[in-house]
């Protein structure tokens, strides 16, 4: 493996990615890169803006392409009722029977099993996680991979660099998993790269499942990805 | 489908929304405003056609990249981020990538070429270009031109005709890492040309 490039040689980089002329395996460098440095996130949307000053002013749309988009949108879905009560995330503490519940959660809902589950028990009551702190999401067999990056505040950034494209109207969706219950953290569309979310506080783990476009209130099958969240 | 096929139409425009931002159009779209994506569209469906059809040379592909672009913006709206852009930058660098992203398919690339040299054969000269000089600002196209040649060739050859630094490097018979410089110092260049000193914002916010 090659070695990890540099702050600068990554700067380097944003030019070209701004106007999609790097390599696939760079542009993924990239993304995880400006996902974690604040400079470079406004350096490549500066770069980004520059770039779209070149497109066409003027020019009129094509005809009868609004009537296929319109035609094409989802229809809103019904009310979402996610986790109604945050009062009860705030689990002054928490014994390990509700450590085990959570993981319980897990795999009744996810139908994943915790790995390693002895190690996280003891690890998990109420440390926070370290800033900065690198998330692995892996499928069965690593074939398909993604990286959260958890941020000092309560941005956290999803770099989704191995993920199968999915066919039109189905999105990934990433979901947290806390001691209360499973909760949606946002529907990734069909192709994502590199996407902020607040995973909010007590998250134990993080899971990518396939989902319709508009996204799902609870997860309808196992996920692709998983990944508990270590603590520190 | 009843309920989509009363919108096929793009609605009148109303005042409400002609008057909204583009970051508040966005807020609308993630509340699953119709009118509101009608209005993004109007506002911004030519320049992303526009990009796509110089970038792939072809109308029917471009269409189709205009119709994924917006497609994407009403089912997962929060991908745009207000902070970091505006929305009209944000359209153009999706229809760009998913422009490029088509090129780089396999075969692809050659026909393109392909598509590029019957044009030329035919009309006798560029159309694409020709049409872009036509409608792109003059203050953009001074702006392109009055760049140190090395930047602006690549520049162009990235972005106008989708290939990589690694390629533009082979084509132009530059080291790599200068393309690489050049494109970076090419786009600061033209966003200090084209931006207001005193706001920060692109001159066609202004």
């Amino acid at each position: 493996m090659a070695p990890p490039l540099t702050h600068d040689a990554l700067a380097e980089l944003l030019g070209a990615h701004a106007v999609d002329a790097l390599d696939p395996d760079e542009a993924a460098l990239v993304d995880a890169h400006v996902a974690s440095c604040p400079r470079c996130r406004t350096e490549l949307a500066e770069l980004r803006e520059a770039a779209s000053l070149l497109a066409f002013s003027g020019a009129p749309a094509p005809d009868g392409a609004w009537e296929r988009i319109a035609a094409a949108l989802d229809p809103p879905p019904p009310p979402v009722p996610l986790l109604t009560s945050r009062r009860r995330r705030r689990l002054l503490d928490r014994s390990t029977a509700v450590l085990l519940a959570a993981a319980a959660v897990l795999v009744a809902v996810l139908g994943v099993q915790v790995v390693r589950q002895d190690q996280r028990i003891d690890g998990l009551s109420g440390t926070p996680v370290a800033p900065g702190t690198t998330v692995h999401l892996a499928s069965v067999g690593a074939a398909h991979t993604a990286d959260a990056v958890l941020d000092a505040g309560h941005r956290a950034y999803l770099v989704a660099t191995r993920l199968p494209p999915l066919v039109d109207g189905r999105s990934y969706q990433l979901w947290g998993v806390y001691p209360d219950g499973t909760r949606s953290l946002g529907v990734l569309g069909p192709d994502p790269s590199v996407i902020p979310f607040e995973p909010g506080d007590n998250l134990l783990a993080l899971s990518i499942t396939v989902e319709r476009a508009t996204g799902a209130s609870a997860p309808s099958g196992a996920p692709l990805l998983h990944a508990v969240v270590e603590r520190t | 489908m009843i309920q989509t096929a009363a919108r096929a139409v793009l609605p009148p425009m109303t005042s409400e929304w002609a008057e909204t931002s583009d970051a508040g159009l966005a807020v609308a779209i993630g509340r699953y405003s119709h009118d509101a994506l009608a209005e993004a569209y109007r506002r911004h469906a030519g320049a992303v056609f526009g990009l796509a059809r110089r970038v792939l040379r072809d109308q029917g592909l471009a269409e189709e990249v205009t119709q994924e672009v917006f497609v994407r913006l009403w089912s997962t709206p929060d991908r745009f981020d207000p902070d970091r852009g505006s929305l009209r930058s944000w359209l153009l660098a999706q229809a760009h990538g998913r422009s490029i992203d088509r090129i780089r398919a396999d075969s692809s690339r050659r026909e393109r070429e392909q598509r590029v040299e019957r044009e030329t054969a035919t009309a006798g000269y560029d159309i694409e270009r020709e049409a872009w000089d036509l409608t792109v600002a003059a203050r953009v196209r001074d702006s392109l031109a009055g760049l140190p040649d090395g930047e602006r060739r690549a520049l162009e050859l990235a972005y106008f005709e989708g290939y990589t630094y690694r390629e533009v490097a082979e084509l132009l018979e530059t080291p790599e890492g200068t393309v690489k410089s050049r494109i970076r110092s090419a786009l600061k260049r033209l966003r200090a040309d084209l931006t207001d000193d005193e706001t920060g914002q692109p001159w066609h916010h202004l």
